[in-house]
């Protein structure tokens, strides 16, 4: 079992600012990776999907990469 | 110890909701009168019965991807933008007032994107700042100074002077 990134860092609230968190749950095409591999709480995985769509409108993530 | 503090607290401002908004200003705008701008954000924000709690000024940043912003005379393609934000709080019962700052974004023709959520008090960045600005400012600065590189290796001189000699030569011409 792989443990909680958000929890061992202590992070409560996943922020859509934070681009550098959030592109470890990126694969290369800049898609969310699941939450079999990405290892963290169902909780967790929501609200981080949550953050990275922000950060995608806001232009600070891309929606499709090579 | 504080975080506890904190947490006790949260539950007491049944009556406040915690906003951010953030918005992207389109890079035709000079750096200098991004802060203005600002400025007037948080004006609207407080006269519509906001109380400011802490914020950061725009930051030139490369966007991940082409963004458009159409207005009634333009349509601006930006590969870059200005991106900042506010965070404040507001008491519950104040709809109208978000409705108000939302129209004012929107309506604002420099601010090409913008977001209101709803979110905590405590400070939600791990390193207290936005890593990725610098690191994009330190990229920029990179690719500018390649580009002004180039043109110094472009050498513009001698294409003026061939531009000359064929203009010599074509009085010649007339001249014949």
């Amino acid at each position: 079992m792989k443990q909680d990134f958000f929890n061992e860092n202590n992070i409560k609230y996943i922020d859509y600012k934070d681009v550098e968190v959030l592109k470890k749950f990126l694969n290369p095409h800049a898609r969310i990776i699941s939450r079999k591999r990405s290892g963290i709480t169902a909780k967790n995985q929501r609200n981080l999907a949550v953050a990275i769509k922000r950060a995608r409108f806001m232009g600070l993530l891309p929606f499709v990469s090579r | 110890m504080a975080k506890q503090a904190k947490e006790a607290k949260a539950p007491k401002d049944d009556s406040i909701t915690i906003y951010e908004v953030s918005f992207i200003f389109l890079p035709t705008i000079a750096e200098a009168d991004v802060v203005s701008k600002v400025e007037n954000l948080r004006q609207t924000i407080s006269k519509a019965g906001g109380t400011i709690i802490s914020h950061e000024d725009p930051v030139l940043i490369d966007l991940a991807y082409r963004m458009t912003k159409v207005t009634p005379n333009s349509r601006h393609k930006a590969d870059s933008g200005y991106f900042g934000w506010v965070k404040f709080e507001i008491s519950r019962d104040n709809v109208e007032a978000i409705k108000k700052i939302q129209k004012s974004l929107d309506d604002n023709e420099e601010i090409l994107r913008s977001l209101i959520i709803k979110t905590v008090r405590e400070n939600t960045l791990i390193n207290g700042k936005m890593k990725l600005q610098k690191e994009e400012k330190t990229k920029k600065t990179y690719s500018t100074e390649e580009i002004d590189e180039s043109v110094d290796l472009g050498e513009e001189l001698p294409k003026e002077a061939s531009s000359e000699d064929m203009d010599k030569s074509i009085d010649e011409l007339v001249i014949n």
